[in-house]
């Protein structure tokens, strides 16, 4: 024990060395780059307000790592499933945390972890969670905000030009401005009850109109947690994730990403929605309660939906959210689904065993179009789904998987195994089958596709740490399409490999280098006979980050190479300067980025992650030749006010006269976008 | 005078071997045009940041020739001052003859912070005349740069000219002012010792990719060698000399196709060091 204290007092002393001299990262620019690092790969969009919303709400009320569970740990999006059992191993083994420095002493958490968890954690006694909540309590301590959001394209879009009609009227294409514009009201106490209002209209939906009046989207959620045998309670809008996100996953989902290990799906259960994602969420009530070990939660949804709808049936969900012309509102709301979820979850000693049940029931059949592509998908108005799911340690593995069911018996299965067969080494296996004919509504789990169904695959993960200061990760994904998709007329086969080297000599030094390879195949355009051919990317970066008091920043230089059959092999090539500085004097945080690229070939295109205003996320897509810069503007002008403010630009030098194509063109080789956020708290 | 003879023995091999490539941009005095991480001294239109590291008030002109056609050279004139708030520079560049001239003017701000990094902006006002139209045009651009000290020894520099790319539309054409982003870095070896590296793109133009060091024989007097590479390889090699409050440099590059450019500079402090 008293080794213990030496070793904590040595740490201690000289971490607080150290502070005064590193840089204090601001919770957003933390969240920001742990969202980075698991979306930077993907070229879909993730709601990131939900993700930053939930981890905000562990910085208002910080997780006690000496009375946590691994379900609360989960949260922390940033620690493989290894590193959150060797810290339960740890107070299990050692006692109370003293300070927040000893987590070095544990195993697989090194000092990049450390500072990410610094926010979101603290070390206090244990309390009891299940306190007593009193209603005038709730009013008199709990937090409001309220958020204004305002965006505008500087460059006017063809959709918003004046053209005549057939009855010789002029009039846009688009019926509202340009502006998007959104409000929303948020209250919290203590993690414990919340509530909220969203309102949102996107550029070109009318506000006030003949078709249209005030906002196209609005939302509230309430949620209640830990009263009684009551966990959780939720009203309104709220999201839903068990297992592996096979039946149910409207969260964040798992995915490859620079996290290698973080692959399992977590962080389950029932939870208020916030966002303006116009689609993936439920609406109705849903609750969570404890009979001992065993955990049941159910929930009714009842919402409409957009969809092409024609003859009372229709041929697939309008997901864009946007309803800005008279053909798009004809889309609006014009489906009615209905849904009906159970869960229950038994706890053991060293297991967790899920049963999840689902079933959907829409007003009107869904058909999609006839196509060899489509034949498996899901037809009909009413879906049932059902799985089994388990996350178990033995020795030093820990397993996990979900394995699931339709009524028209799609199976689909999801299997792995996490393990560390050295304080240096960990590895994650990961075996996924999902059959053609298994297609369903809300699964999001880890997969290839974005679509849950015809893909099986072999995922290994590996992070090693072999000496100080320097950690590598590595994966290797191979899938396969057992049956045609979506722009790929054949059966195919995929490899994905991952090599990244992260260097931190310094504490506020780091670098890192990845290498990224793919393979997939695609539709031939040039052959008059459908046929696939093999086309491979392969990516090397190098990234720097450099931070001193109040001054950080960031460069980035990338080349990729894209091979096909088809056509000659290019090479694109990116690289840009961040700089951000907090003044001292004035409450003003300042970000600029200046970046240039060099893509091209399409298949050159680079998704690089880029700062934004508060609940905002940008991985704008780069090809052509050209440059982008931003300013983003952060102050505060007092204790309950803040305003957010970035401008952006793009400029093309590749000699192109627009930007764009239909309603959405921009005849200008520049693209410019402001942005603008005013955050009252109260 | 062991100094003025061993300055005039390279002065005279220098213009015997010299050459360059054009822009009104002009070079830098650092090796291989590789200036953006350097912050040892400025150079006008180059890296703004640079400027941040000055300490002393300077003057400066320059000429550049190349390919020895006199219709073909850029002289170019600085003015910096230094300030505890911030450094300040004023400096022009003109290049081309009576029928055809482009004129660079710019107005710099630079500054220190904590011996961590240098932040410079500058504001360029770019004109042009052509005979055939008997007319100036011109345009207004900004330009930004940054170097950071990530150690003692190592320093990283950004430089953007022209980030906006703004052109000037004439009666005739629309002429391009070039828009470059360069990124490079510094290598203090040892202390006498500096390893150059930079990369640069024209958005309308190649890639250039720019090395070389610089050793410091002696207190007075500095040899520069290197190369750059755009669509061919380009050796370079040079010389400064401190003489008082002096400073002077001479480069040249050797073109494989078009031949020699060659580069003179002198710069004088104007308060106490």
């Amino acid at each position: 024990m008293l080794h213990k204290y030496l070793i904590i007092c040595i740490l201690c002393w000289g971490n607080f060395q150290l502070k005064a001299q590193n840089s204090v990262q601001s919770i957003d620019d933390i969240i920001n780059d742990i969202f980075e690092q698991y979306t930077a790969e993907s070229e879909e969009s993730i709601d990131y307000e939900s993700f930053y919303s939930d981890l905000v709400s562990l910085v208002e009320s910080p997780l006690n790592l000496n009375n946590t569970t691994k379900e609360e740990l989960e949260k922390l999006a940033f620690l493989n499933d290894i590193q959150i059992e060797n810290i339960l191993y740890y107070t299990y083994q050692h006692g109370q945390l003293n300070t927040i420095y000893e987590l070095q002493l544990i195993d697989g958490i090194d000092m990049t972890d450390i500072k990410r968890m610094l926010q979101f954690v603290n070390i206090g006694e244990k309390v009891d969670k299940n306190k007593p909540i009193y209603f005038k309590e709730i009013w008199k301590f709990g937090n409001s905000e309220v958020y204004y959001r305002l965006d505008k394209s500087i460059e006017q879009k063809k959709g918003y030009l004046k053209t005549p009609n057939s009855d010789g009227l002029s009039t846009t294409p688009y019926f509202g401005s340009s502006a998007y514009n959104s409000l929303k009201y948020n209250f919290n106490y203590k993690n414990a009850i919340r509530f909220g209002l969203t309102m949102e209209k996107d550029p070109g939906e009318a506000f006030w109109s003949n078709a249209h009046k005030g906002y196209d989207f609005y939302s509230f959620h309430f949620q209640a947690n830990n009263i009684g045998k009551l966990k959780n309670l939720v009203l309104g809008d709220y999201r839903a994730s068990f297992g592996q996100g096979l039946v149910f996953n409207s969260g964040f989902g798992s995915s490859k990403s620079s996290y290698v290990l973080n692959v399992v799906s977590r962080d389950n259960g029932l939870k208020k929605f916030s966002s303006t994602d116009e689609n993936n969420y439920f609406r109705g009530i849903g609750t969570t309660f404890n009979i001992g070990k065993t955990e049941v939660t159910g929930f009714y949804s009842t919402k409409t939906s957009d969809a092409d709808t024609a003859n009372n049936q229709f041929t697939s969900f309008y997901k864009t959210g946007l309803h800005r012309t008279l053909n798009e509102l004809s889309k609006k709301n014009s489906l009615h689904q209905q849904t009906i979820g159970l869960h229950t979850n038994w706890t053991f000693k060293m297991a967790r065993l899920g049963f999840t049940f689902a079933h959907t029931e829409l007003d009107k059949p869904i058909k999609p179009d006839l196509s060899a592509y489509n034949l498996f998908y899901f037809s009909g108005k009413q879906q049932t789904t059902a799985s089994l799911d388990y996350r178990a340690r033995i020795g030093i593995f820990n397993l996990f998987g979900e394995t699931a069911i339709t009524n028209n018996y799609g199976i689909a299965s999801i299997n792995g195994a996490l393990y560390s067969p050295t304080s240096k080494v960990s590895l994650v296996t990961l075996w996924r089958y999902y059959s053609p004919k298994y297609d369903t509504f809300y699964a999001n789990a880890f997969s290839e596709n974005t679509r849950i169904n015809n893909e099986k695959g072999i995922y290994i993960g590996t992070e090693i740490r072999p000496f100080s200061k320097w950690k590598f990760s590595s994966y290797i994904d191979s899938y396969h399409f057992p049956w045609l998709k979506y722009g790929v007329g054949a059966p195919t086969w995929g490899q994905d490999y991952l090599l990244q080297a992260e260097y931190s000599p310094k504490r506020n030094l780091q670098m890192n280098w990845r290498l990224k390879y793919e393979q997939k195949a695609k539709n031939s355009s040039e052959n008059t006979i459908p046929s696939t051919y093999n086309y491979a990317k392969a990516a090397i970066r190098y990234q720097l980050l450099f931070s001193y008091g109040n001054f950080s920043t960031k460069n980035l230089i990338e080349v990729n190479y894209s091979d096909s059959a088809h056509k000659t092999a290019k090479i694109g090539f990116t690289a840009y300067q961040d700089l951000n500085y907090s003044f001292k004097k004035i409450p003003l945080t300042a970000e600029f980025r200046y970046l240039f690229f060099d893509a091209s070939n399409y298949d050159n295109r680079f998704y690089l992650y880029e700062k934004d205003i508060l609940y905002a996320f940008s991985i704008p897509m780069f090809y052509g030749l050209g440059s982008r810069y931003y300013f983003n503007l952060k102050y505060n002008l007092n204790n309950h006010l803040s305003i957010w403010f970035k401008f952006a630009q793009t400029i093309y030098g590749d000699g192109r006269r627009t930007i764009g194509s239909g309603n959405d063109e921009i005849v200008s080789n520049r693209k410019s976008d402001l942005r603008f956020l005013l955050r009252y708290k109260f | 005078m062991r100094k003025i003879l061993i300055f005039l023995i390279v002065v005279c091999f220098t213009f015997k071997i010299v050459g360059q490539t054009t822009e009104i941009v002009p070079f830098s005095t650092t090796i291989a045009n590789a200036s953006v991480a350097d912050s040892k001294s400025y150079t006008s239109f180059k890296n703004p940041a640079s400027l941040g590291s000055v300490s002393t008030s300077n003057v400066g002109i320059q000429y550049e020739n190349k390919y020895l056609l006199k219709e073909l050279s850029t002289k170019s004139m600085y003015f910096s001052s230094s300030t505890k708030l911030i450094n300040v520079a004023i400096c022009s560049s003109y290049y081309g003859y009576e029928l055809y001239n482009e004129l660079l003017c710019g107005i710099v701000l630079s500054r220190n912070f904590n011996n961590i990094f240098n932040l410079g902006i500058q504001y360029n006002y770019y004109s042009v005349y052509h005979a055939a139209s008997n007319k100036r045009y011109g345009s207004f651009f900004p330009q930004v740069g940054l170097q950071i000290k990530l150690s003692p020894e190592f320093q990283l520099g950004f430089s953007t000219f022209n980030p906006l790319q703004q052109t000037i539309n004439t009666v005739y054409i629309e002429k391009r002012i070039p828009s470059v982003f360069s990124l490079g870095c510094d290598w203090e070896i040892s202390e006498n010792f500096n390893l150059l590296f930079q990369t640069d793109k024209n958005i309308s133009g190649k890639y250039r990719v720019a090395g070389g060091f610089e050793y410091e024989i002696k207190d007075f007097m500095i040899v520069k060698t290197g190369a750059f590479h755009s669509d061919f390889l380009v050796p370079t090699i040079g010389f400064g000399f401190k003489i008082g409050k002096s400073t002077f440099h001479l480069n040249a590059d050797l073109h494989p196709k078009l031949g020699l450019c060659t580069l003179a500079n002198l710069s004088y402090c104007l308060t106490k060091k």
